[in-house]
């Protein structure tokens, strides 16, 4: 699926996914994956080892607690969920993201319409 | 809550195969699961497998990549949860503090009070015992003497001994010093005295004194002529203005002395010493090895060790003595390292402290571990239902003992400020008595010690609650209603506690009678003389003494009529030396018989020392104005030199000679000394010794002993008031000599410093110790009233009498009381024989102290059972009942 197209992801913005991909619930490492990947349908390139990088860091951090539990297809897998703090980040760090982004797609439509 | 104990358990069974076994797992599942759905999605199974390999980039770089952030992710997690649950328990603890603050604040209060007293003497300890002296490779410096036929130590050199044993080869260098003096200076036009000493060229390098300018002088200096010295820190900022050139010189009134350099503040020796004179005793060499007015330090080379120096030195000695048979002090050398003759007795006393502290802070957190106990039954409840929760033993046992934990921190806290303060009050009253006093300061290890404390008697307090109270039976304790004492047998554990307590204080307040005992039967001794006698210290000093005799009588008699002369004095002499005040001692021999070995104070007085001194005649005469320095020479005697010297004779118009004792006359036998009279015995060196030999002789037949004498003066009110007086008309004998004034009784008051120091901290604790058991009595049967508020309301309800209530408190409380005072009387005939050195005129098995102190003890206890037995009595049934 990586193709020509897909977009290098800016830094940071991946913890920021992670987290609010598990805000819909608890998920083993590979359902983050595909569930990034069927949601940007396919235009970001999340690297499997950069993403497991990423949520070892992040339960270092305290983000994200992890348990050994079973899939749908019963295999056993490590199942990573939001923690308290998890949760005020995602908060916080969505807010910053929003706020950055409308202003950075602000003066890019400036700049469009001064052309 | 188990999950984190069971990754402290993997952590120390390698937990790092465990965690890299853990995220290959994750990686295996991640690769299964994108191959079945890329295989669903049409490709082969091993197209499948490359392309899930392929995207976690380079697959074996990024495992182990993926394999490091695991374990750090471990580690932080492990870090946080350890720390996470201790800041809950702390935060737990404070909760529990306000809920109880009547328990956190008598807690807090025993704790600061227990850490505080053992912080306080700790330091004093480790100041002043522990520490090396302040010099480089302090362990290395020895004070040396010899020993005497009985291997008894004489403490002090001849300098004809030191010029021998100098020369052993387990020594690195050495010195010797005499004893510190009192040395007239003449600063402007005004005089002063500093405390001086007389040392060997080598003094310096054996100490490796640090100076602040200039440099330590040496045998060259001291040989070569030129008058030069050594001053203190404190005298060259305070008499040359801290001059770097040292351009002026010392001056006393006949000499200047070129100043050589500065001894930094705490690096001079002896203690308190501000100049220091180099001397070259071979000169004018002294060859009379009885001769014993030095002190001797030495460094041993460092390769030798101190018994080893000890083995050298005593076969040198050995050698002397049989070539020689005058060396007396030559059976055997005693070295001690410098420290520890510094200090001297004080460290016996210190010894006695520290374990007295810490029986203290034993009996705080035995205190503390009761009442805390019996409050604990009343939260059995919580840990019941927190344990059903699922709260681990281990974690319920981690919370309690943080509890605690807090409790010691900041009674820590506390602690170290009644600790700086008592420091600075001790310092205050006795610091010109206690040995090192100067060096006493509070420090990094000083707080490092207390924290470490803290910690220790807060985790002593809390781990027998923890241990009892976590125990619980979950079932029996819910069906009871949590009424508590269901752990059954009715607080057995707390009653123990208190038993020791109780115990441990009658040891305290044992030693502090045993003390306080000793200390009435060494003031209640006879020390033979009159001490409300004011003294006038003053040396002759200057051209128009040091050669004419007839100028210093003069001097002499015009101070003693000027003191005579001040309205209500009722006797005034002088004397060389005084009692209690560095005395001369030499050897006697009696006309008509061989050498006799024994040895008396040899005393320089005027003839009305002894009515000035009240000293009682008690047969002959004392000296008079029949004495003179043409009529034939004269001494009086003590009754112990009486009694040692002339068992069953008559000792009026025997005649005796010191040997060799007048300066400048060494090897010449001394001339022959009518004894004229007898006197009562004095204490010389304070109430704590015996009576020594003393014979004295009259001033004016011994010129050369007139140059530093003391003036004592009694007059018909305080000898203190007398001071300024006697300094005014001492200035106008002469301005240009300094006197010392100061009493007799200050001098004896200084004698007994370290023992009422001693006694005075011991009587404290031991109250403290007292007071916390009463405390822990009354806690621990309060608490148990309350518990049994049911049960005795039933009794009440059933028509008990208030008697038989009371009885029931009483005998549960009195039976506690007196386990603790059994063991506390076997425990102190156990220990008050440790303490025998320091006892004088009481046995260590009184039975007049031990009953006294249990009875003392057995009071204050029994207040403590009585209120909440009372209390117990008073309770109405009907609201008791209805309160559950």
């Amino acid at each position: 699926m990586a193709t020509d197209d897909t977009l290098p992801l800016l830094k940071g913005t991946l913890d920021l996914l992670i987290l609010k991909t598990l805000s819909w619930g608890p998920m083993h490492g590979y359902a983050i994956a595909t569930w990034l990947e069927e949601r940007s349908r396919g235009t970001l390139g999340v690297d499997d080892s950069a993403l497991y990088q990423a949520l070892q860091r992040m339960e270092g951090r305290g983000w994200l607690a992890a348990e050994w539990g079973t899939s749908d297809n019963n295999r056993r897998a490590r199942y990573y969920k939001l923690t308290a703090a998890g949760r005020q980040r995602l908060r916080s760090e969505s807010e910053t993201w929003l706020r950055y982004t409308k202003s950075v797609t602000a003066i890019l439509a400036v700049a469009e319409r001064g052309s | 809550m188990t999950r984190r104990y069971r990754r402290l358990v993997d952590l120390a069974l390698g937990g790092r195969h465990r965690i890299d076994d853990e995220m290959d797992q994750e990686i295996d599942a991640h690769v299964e699961m994108r191959i079945a759905d890329l295989v669903r999605g049409g490709m082969s199974p091993d197209e499948a497998r490359a392309e899930a390999r392929r995207r976690f980039g380079d697959f074996d770089a990024a495992r182990r990549r993926l394999h490091a952030a695991a374990r750090q992710r471990d580690a932080s997690v492990r870090n946080r949860d350890v720390l996470g649950s201790v800041v809950a328990d702390l935060r737990t603890a404070t909760r529990q503090a306000k809920r109880a603050p009547g328990f956190t604040a008598i807690a807090i209060g025993a704790l600061a009070l227990g850490l505080g007293a053992t912080t306080a003497i700790f330091t004093l300890v480790e100041r002043i015992v522990l520490r090396p002296l302040p010099f480089p490779h302090a362990e290395q410096l020895l004070a040396v003497s010899g020993l005497d036929s009985a291997s008894r130590e004489a403490f002090t050199v001849s300098s004809a001994d030191w010029l021998d044993w100098r020369s052993s080869t387990a020594l690195q260098s050495s010195a010797i010093y005499s004893f510190p003096y009192r040395q007239g200076i003449v600063a402007g036009d005004s005089a002063m005295r500093l405390t001086a000493v007389t040392a060997t060229g080598g003094m310096f390098r054996v100490l490796g004194s640090h100076f602040v300018v200039g440099r330590p002088f040496t045998e060259s200096d001291a040989s070569d002529g030129t008058p030069t010295v050594v001053i203190s820190e404190r005298v060259w900022r305070q008499m040359f203005g801290a001059d770097p050139q040292l351009s002026m010189p010392l001056r006393t009134a006949t000499r200047a002395y070129r100043i050589l350099g500065v001894v930094a503040s705490d690096q001079g020796f002896p203690e308190g010493v501000d100049v220091w004179f180099p001397v070259d005793v071979t000169v004018q060499a002294d060859p009379v090895r009885v001769n014993i007015n030095w002190l001797m330090i030495a460094r041993r080379r460092g390769d030798v060790s101190t018994d080893q120096a000890w083995a050298a030195l005593t076969g040198v000695a050995r050698g002397i003595r049989e070539r020689d048979p005058t060396a007396i002090y030559d059976y055997g050398v005693a070295t001690k390292s410098l420290t520890n003759s510094v200090i001297g007795d004080v460290s016996s006393y210190f010894r006695m402290l520290i374990a007295t502290v810490g029986v203290v802070l034993l009996i705080v957190c035995a205190n503390i571990a009761a009442s805390s106990m019996a409050r604990a039954q009343a939260r059995a409840r919580e840990m019941a239902v927190r344990s059903s929760l699922g709260a681990a033993r281990v974690r319920l046992v981690q919370q309690m003992l943080l509890e605690h934990v807090w409790l010691g921190l900041v009674g820590g806290c506390l602690g170290l400020g009644l600790a700086w303060a008592s420091i600075r009050g001790v310092l205050a009253v006795w610091g010109d008595r206690i040995p090192r006093a100067n060096e006493v300061t509070m420090d990094g290890r000083v707080f490092a010690f207390a924290l470490a404390l803290s910690i220790v008697a807060g985790a002593l307090s809390g781990i027998i609650p923890a241990m009892r109270v976590t125990r619980v039976s979950l079932s029996g304790l819910l069906q009871s209603g949590g009424r508590g004492s269901a752990a059954g047998g009715r607080n057995l554990a707390g009653a123990s506690l208190v038993s020791l307590e109780i115990a441990l204080a009658l040891l305290l307040l044992t030693g502090a009678g045993l003390l306080l005992r000793s200390f009435r039967s060494v003031l209640s001794r006879d020390i033979g003389f009159d001490t409300d006698v004011a003294t006038a210290e003053a040396a002759l000093s200057g051209p128009l003494y040091a050669t004419d005799t007839l100028r210093r009588y003069a001097y002499w008699d015009q101070l003693l009529a000027e003191l005579r002369a001040i309205p209500g004095v009722q006797g005034a002499a002088v004397s060389q030396w005084i009692p209690l005040g560095l005395t001369g001692q030499g050897f006697v021999d009696v006309e008509g018989r061989d050498a006799t070995g024994m040895g008396a104070v040899y005393r320089t007085v005027s003839e009305d020392f002894f009515r000035t001194l009240r000293i009682p005649l008690v047969v002959g005469r004392t000296f008079g104005a029949e004495d003179g320095s043409t009529t034939p020479r004269v001494a009086v005697i003590n009754r112990v030199m009486a009694q040692r010297f002339f068992p069953g004779e008559n000792p009026i118009g025997r005649r005796i000679r010191a040997r060799s004792q007048e300066p400048g006359l060494h090897g010449q036998p001394a001339p022959w000394l009518t004894i004229v009279g007898v006197v009562g015995d004095i204490r010389t060196y304070g109430l704590e010794s015996d009576a020594r030999a003393e014979m004295y002789v009259d001033f004016r037949q011994t010129p050369r002993r007139t140059t530093s004498m003391t003036a004592l003066v009694r007059g018909s009110t305080s000898a203190a008031n007398l001071l300024g007086e006697i300094r005014q008309r001492a200035r106008r004998v002469d301005p240009n000599i300094a006197v010392d004034v100061g009493t007799l009784e200050d001098r004896l008051h200084a004698t007994l410093a370290t023992r009422s120091l001693a006694m005075s901290l011991l009587s404290a604790f031991a109250a403290v110790a007292a007071l916390l058991a009463a405390l822990g009595i009354y806690g621990v049967l309060s608490f148990a009233v309350a518990q049994r508020t049911r049960e005795l309301a039933v009794r009440s309800a059933l028509g008990a009498r208030r008697g038989q209530l009371l009885s029931l408190v009483l005998s549960a409380g009195l039976k506690v009381a007196l386990i603790g005072l059994a063991f506390g009387i076997v425990g102190a005939l156990g220990l008050s024989r440790t303490m025998k050195a320091l006892l004088v005129g009481v046995t260590p098995f009184d039975p007049l102290t031990y009953t006294g102190a249990a009875v003392m003890l057995g009071i204050v206890v029994l207040a403590a059972i009585l209120v909440p037995a009372v209390r117990a009595t008073r309770m109405d049934p009907v609201i008791a009942l209805q309160a559950e």
